[in-house]
């Protein structure tokens, strides 16, 4: 182990203060002026003596008490005035040096990467300038900053073709309640419409939009065979399955008819009541089975249950559908809540048949349906404090009633977006 | 001729615990199919009149429909 050296001031270089230097540190002082090849000056310092260099009026002293050193210097009496450590010099290396620059350039590519991340990733607020479809410009799109983030919206149909290039890079969760049939798949193609009104985004040839809350979590179940045909069984197990696994909308683009003055279904009463509960919402088409004016025909079933939302559609003149049912059935149940764009609505379809394109117009409250689903997960976003019954509340309360238009038939109106 | 059987849901009337609907169901020698917790509904099947059963322990049942469409 290297001894301490310490550098050591003297006020003066006459004997005496030599002698005494030595007695206190017990050192034999050299004078710098009897050094030479054969007595060079580390040899001696390191025998635990010292080299006085007079010029300089300095001695080199190795391995001497520190704190005798600290008070010699405090003693006016001796000779000793300032010491110091001896420190330690280096050559400059130039490989040492660009190493270092090396080191640095590395750090300050982290640091640069860093903020470019921090950039990309900045919620800065993106002014709309898509272009809408017509659906999504009448309920307002343009207005409002919310994408449905972080909202599970759950399309119980005939399942969902995760192909469909809009999808990619979505996780998508899904379940199949039909025997023998898958639910990434959509044969029939109803489904796939249906989900990218709710969830989609732009089609990916012009850029147009026709989602609705396109950074909501999408969930599928296929409760519909490939034939667009399912059961109780398939639509409650699904149903059960989505409370289940908290999912906050439950969208039922699908009808069973009912006869005039037909009492809703029970059934379906305590499934949307319990579904509610649970902070679920259960919004479902009204059904098409009318041919107006001549004849609406009743609400179907599960849309005329009360603690389900009952969407009816309209086309892009404002005007009812010739299809969409009505509330006709006031006496035992079965009003229409709101209505939304559901003639000639574009969206996400499977490639068959003759379809070689990604996308298809079609017409019903199923279409209609979606866009409430989307909208309510907008609002879940933008009011994350308020409940599935609140949200359905804001739902009407926020829709917009359609100049000659019956209640019956559009319930509290056209659904909206709240600016924000 | 062997009488179809049919598929039913039971929607479980409020202060009946599905240990009491399960025990009356298996007494009538009927065969539960699913019990949906959250729901408190059960999906039982029978080849009986139903009608002719009285369901003291449910509020509704309903039929299985498959007349679902898009």
């Amino acid at each position: 182990m290297a001894n301490n050296r310490y550098i050591v001031l003297l006020a003066n270089q006459n004997e005496k203060s030599i002698r005494n230097m030595e007695k206190e540190f017990s050192v034999s002082v050299t004078s710098s002026e009897y050094l030479s090849k054969d007595n060079r000056s580390f040899d001696i310092i390191d025998n635990n003596n010292a080299v006085l260099y007079k010029n300089l009026g300095m001695m080199v002293v190795d391995d001497v008490d520190e704190k005798q050193l600290s008070m010699s210097v405090s003693d006016s009496k001796s000779p000793i005035v300032y010491f110091e450590k001896e420190r330690e010099f280096y050559s400059a290396d130039e490989i040492a040096l660009i190493n270092d620059l090396k080191t640095d350039i590395d750090q300050l590519k982290n640091k640069i990467l860093e903020l470019e991340s921090f950039i990309r990733n900045k919620p800065i607020p993106k002014p709309v300038n898509t272009e809408l479809e017509w659906g999504l410009k009448a309920i307002g799109m343009g207005n409002t900053q919310f994408s449905g983030k972080g909202i599970d919206v759950c399309v119980l149909d005939t399942g969902f073709e995760i192909s469909h290039p809009d999808f990619a890079g979505r996780t998508i969760e899904g379940k199949s309640f039909i025997e023998g049939e898958e639910w990434d798949k959509d044969p029939n193609g109803h489904g796939t419409h249906c989900a990218g009104i709710a969830c989609g985004n732009v089609r990916n040839d012009t850029g147009k939009r026709y989602g609705i809350a396109k950074d909501c979590n999408l969930k599928v179940g296929k409760v519909l065979s490939n034939t667009g045909r399912g059961t109780t069984s398939s639509i409650i197990d699904a149903i059960d399955w989505a409370i289940t696994k908290k999912f906050r909308i439950i969208s039922l683009s699908l009808a069973s008819p009912v006869k005039l003055n037909e009492k809703p279904s029970i059934l379906f009463e305590t499934v949307g009541t319990k579904a509610l509960d649970n902070n679920c919402l259960i919004i479902a088409a009204a059904g098409n089975d009318s041919k107006r004016p001549s004849l609406p025909l009743p609400v179907s079933v599960p849309a005329n249950s009360l603690s389900v939302m009952a969407v009816a559609a309209i086309d892009n003149q404002m005007r009812v559908a010739r299809f969409s049912n009505a509330g006709i059935n006031a006496a035992t149940g079965g009003n229409i809540n709101v209505c939304a764009p559901g003639v000639d609505v574009l969206s996400s379809y499977p490639q068959k048949g003759a379809n070689s394109g990604n996308y298809v117009l079609l017409s019903g409250t199923s279409m209609a349906t979606p866009h409430v689903s989307g909208l309510a997960a907008l609002y879940m976003e933008q009011f994350p404090d308020l409940n599935a019954r609140e949200i359905w509340k804001l739902i009407e309360n926020n829709a917009k009633p359609i100049e000659n238009l019956k209640y019956r038939d559009i319930g509290s109106g056209l659904i909206q977006v709240i600016h924000g | 001729m062997d009488k179809k059987m049919k598929i039913y849901f039971g929607v479980i009337k409020n202060g009946t615990s599905f240990k009491n609907v399960k025990t009356k169901l298996t007494d009538l020698g009927i065969e539960i199919l699913k019990y949906y917790s959250k729901l408190r509904i059960v999906k039982f099947e029978t080849d009986q009149n139903i009608e002719e059963i009285e369901f003291d322990f449910f509020s509704a049942v309903e039929e299985e429909k498959d007349d679902f469409f898009i």
